[in-house]
């Protein structure tokens, strides 16, 4: 079927949804639109209207057009389909829309379209000219490989630029430059350097041997994996407080700031674990939900160690110790910061499985539901994220207790001090978190965004019921759950819950409904997961 | 009436026969003859071919060094029952005694086996095992067969030929020597290996050996025969690839098979 074809099917399939009464698309439009000029679409079956009737105008008048379609690699019958914003004809980078179907029914739609967009998409500049300043700034030997293609370009500060898009290759390098079309400036530059992939040995930090997926140039080997469909990137900043502050300043990150060693045998643990770690998660959500990457496109993943160094833990102030030492974080668009830990609390972040696809998991998150980091949803972001950490340390790891062993802990191998742990899954209370949702706090605060980091553990530990089983302390019901053997049902049922069914502003009432359509969706209205689901939730007070 | 005729008759021939000795008279000194052996034929020939009745297994173990682990493959490959032919010659050197030496030969050329346990690029003590159908693998062995044997005497026109001795085989084996590995041959998320071929040389060894057997001859003529060969003939060597492990190969088996004969 051509994309035209398509597109009038999609659209005509929206509009019969939306002539019956009782539609069975929902959504919302995102309350908190990012940046002040993105639009969420988002919704499960039954309430969408709004996002249903956008996408269909869109559709109408030609603002959306299908990318690509891809067969659910979970639910057989099943597809998604992802539609690419267009804006007076040209591209807007990054504005999509993903569609799930069944057969020639939507079951879903979730993305993100750009709105406001004023630009008069009249270059000033011809795309020979865009070449040559791109060319200008790119060394000798360089050429434009490919065609340049203009197009809208959303920016971080919310605003949009008018850019030629290429791919320019030189002796040394391969970079995509994005040039704005009506003055010529260079608005984005970054490498996709390919190089010879080889495999290194590195010392995690905590001693572990892994192996790497390194790339050689002449003179050195470098963290980079290109063998991975997803290319990641672990770039070192050597404590450097000056190129630290250049970075948060800027944004950007350089060649020059990607880890190497000179002989593929690395010593340097963060690096180590941050890179092995990054893909392993990568690998997790692949094997285990046939997701591609964090954006399920393969979106480059970047890591950054050493952001400031351990000794600075006793000059810096507290802020920025707990932000960039003692902490580690997902920023935007694939990049993860690990802190090097003051080694007093923490050793190094990215020394922890679960830590680093926690912070992967935010990824997800922000390609997916995209839950607002607030209050309700906020706590449901932080939730999927520990849910992610544990379930991938079952994934890779023994169960025990002990370094690098796989538990329902978060954090126990870079915290240092008594409990040894950030957070539990099995017994939130041990470090005084809540286990019931009557104990929830700081809703509506200015305190953790609302307790994102407080709260979640009441959703966590309802993972925890519905997979291990146990005896809520509150509520006192017990819950049989799954069974450890049948740990991986569960963590589809939630997966599939936060990615695919919930949207921006969902509440615990909707992580509730979610994964029990999803648990429906995957093993049948009356089966024991759904049950579990069910029970669990119950126990710690959602209903 | 025929008794009486008989008498009659039987009486005639005692008096003519003593009539005939009473003539001649002639006294002759006994002589004592040697019993006249028969000619010994010299040489012996044969020709044909039969079945080598036993298969042989063959195997090859490998290690490599890939993804900073050490893997290995083992290619084996069993030659069926094959056909041989066979042609040789023995000189009789005393009474009954031969010497001489006769050739084997075969050609087997089929489907090797192979299992690898190749490292993952990415995790240790993660091998992969993948296994493979390698063709075109050679086995050829020319059995040269030193004999010393001992030939009954016909009894019915059977002889018997108890035979034994060294056996000098000529052999060309084909083995695997390593495996086509690389990052460029993954395929992500690279929990499987798929097999991406193997190189192979086929190595010539001369193995020592020896042979035991027996060859009944039922001759139709003078000098030609038809026979039947019983003959277990091996050996065994280690082959020592050029920069690869050394690797055991045993040849030959039990030939059964039968063929022309030519006694001279």
């Amino acid at each position: 079927m051509s994309g035209f074809n398509k597109v009038v099917s999609c659209a005509a399939i929206v509009a019969a949804v939306l002539l019956m009464s009782g539609s069975r698309l929902t959504g919302q439009v995102s309350p908190f639109p990012e940046k002040g000029r993105s639009f969420a679409v988002n919704g499960a079956a039954a309430t969408l209207p709004a996002a249903l009737a956008r996408v269909e105008m869109m559709l109408r008048v030609g603002e959306l057009d299908i990318a690509s379609r891809q067969e659910d690699t979970m639910i057989a019958g099943r597809a998604h389909e992802r539609l690419k914003q267009i804006y007076k004809g040209v591209p807007v980078f990054g504005g999509e829309v993903a569609c799930q179907m069944d057969g020639r029914s939507i079951v879903t739609l979730s993305g993100r379209v750009y709105e406001g967009i004023d630009l008069d998409i009249g270059a000033q500049i011809s795309s020979e000219r865009a070449n040559q300043i791109a060319l200008a700034g790119d060394g000798t030997g360089a050429n434009v490989h490919g065609e340049t293609t203009l197009g809208i370009l959303p920016t971080a500060s919310g605003s949009y630029r008018l850019v030629y898009a290429m791919e320019v290759r030189s002796d040394w390098d391969i970079r995509h430059i994005d040039v704005d079309a009506k003055t010529g400036d260079i608005v984005r530059r970054f490498s996709k350097i390919q190089t010879s992939m080889t495999i290194g040995q590195g010392t995690g930090v905590l001693g572990g041997q892994r192996k790497m997926s390194t790339d050689a140039t002449s003179s050195t080997f470098r963290a980079v994996d290109l063998l991975r469909p997803a290319p990641a990137y672990t770039f070192d900043l050597r404590g450097s407080v000056g190129r630290f502050n250049s970075f948060m300043a800027s944004g950007f990150l350089f060649n020059a700031d990607i880890a190497t060693d000179s002989d593929n045998v690395w010593n340097d643990g963060p690096t180590v674990d941050a890179h092995v770690y990054q893909g392993m998660v990568h690998d997790y959500y692949f094997k285990r939900y046939g997701r591609r990457g964090l954006d399920d496109h393969n979106l480059e993943i970047d890591g950054v160690v050493h952001p400031l160094a351990r000794s600075q833990a006793n000059t810096q102030p507290p802020d920025v110790v707990n932000t960039y030492i003692n902490n580690a974080f997902f920023c935007c668009d694939g990049l993860m910061v690990y802190g090097d830990g003051d080694g007093r609390v923490f050793t190094y972040l990215a020394g922890g499985l679960d830590v680093v696809a926690h912070e992967m998991s935010h990824g997800v998150t922000q390609y997916s539901s995209n839950l607002d980091y607030q209050d309700e949803p906020g706590a449901l972001n932080e939730a999927f994220s520990d849910i992610m950490g544990a379930a991938t340390e079952f994934f890779y790891q023994p169960v025990g207790t002990g370094q690098e062993k796989a538990d329902w802990l978060i954090g126990e191998d870079v915290v240092i001090r008594f409990p040894g742990y950030l957070r539990s899954l099995s017994n939130p209370n041990a470090v005084f978190d809540p286990d019931h949702y009557s104990l929830r706090r700081f809703i509506g605060t200015d305190v953790d965004n609302g307790g994102v980091h407080y709260n979640m553990t009441i959703v966590t530990h309802a993972f925890y019921l519905a997979v291990a089983g146990g005896r809520n302390r509150v509520s006192n019901q017990t819950v049989t759950g799954v069974g450890m053997a049948n740990i991986e049902r569960m963590e589809k049922i939630f997966y599939r819950a936060w990615v695919l069914l919930m949207g921006p502003t969902s509440k615990f009432t909707d992580a509730r409904a979610a994964t029990l359509q999803a648990a429906s969706d995957l093993y049948g209205a009356g089966s024991n997961e759904r049950t579990q689901v069910a029970a669990a939730w119950s126990a710690v007070g959602v209903n | 009436m025929r008794l009486r005729t008989s008498a009659v008759a039987a009486a005639l021939v005692v008096v003519f026969a003593g009539s005939a000795a009473a003539q001649v008279r002639v006294v002759q000194r006994p002589v004592v003859r040697r019993p006249i052996r028969p000619r010994q034929p010299r040489v012996r020939i044969l020709a044909g071919g039969g079945l080598q009745t036993t298969k042989v297994a063959f195997e090859d173990s490998q290690t490599f060094q890939q993804y900073l682990e050490t893997g290995s493959f083992t290619f084996s490959r069993t030659i069926p029952k094959r056909p041989f032919f066979d042609v040789g010659a023995a000189v009789r050197v005393y009474r009954r005694l031969h010497v001489g030496m006769s050739f084997s030969f075969l050609n087997d050329t089929g489907t090797g086996s192979l299992t690898a346990q190749v490292p993952h690029p990415l995790f240790f003590n993660q091998k992969r095992t993948v296994t493979a159908d390698i063709q075109n693998v050679i086995r050829r062995e020319t059995g040269e067969h030193f004999q010393a044997s001992w030939t009954t005497k016909p009894v019915n026109g059977l002889e018997f030929s108890f035979f034994g001795g060294p056996s000098i085989f000529r052999t060309e084996q084909t083995y695997a020597t390593k495996l086509a590995l690389g990052l460029d041959k993954e395929t992500y998320p690279f929990d499987t290996f798929a097999f991406a071929g193997a190189t192979t040389e086929t190595l010539k060894e001369n193995i020592t050996g020896y042979n035991a057997g027996v060859d009944i001859t039922w001759k139709f003529s003078k000098h030609v025969g038809a026979g039947v060969l019983i003959r277990y003939a091996t050996g065994k060597k280690m082959f020592i690839p050029p920069g690869g492990a050394p690797f055991t190969a045993q040849v030959g088996g039990l030939h059964a098979g039968g063929g022309i004969r030519f006694i001279l």
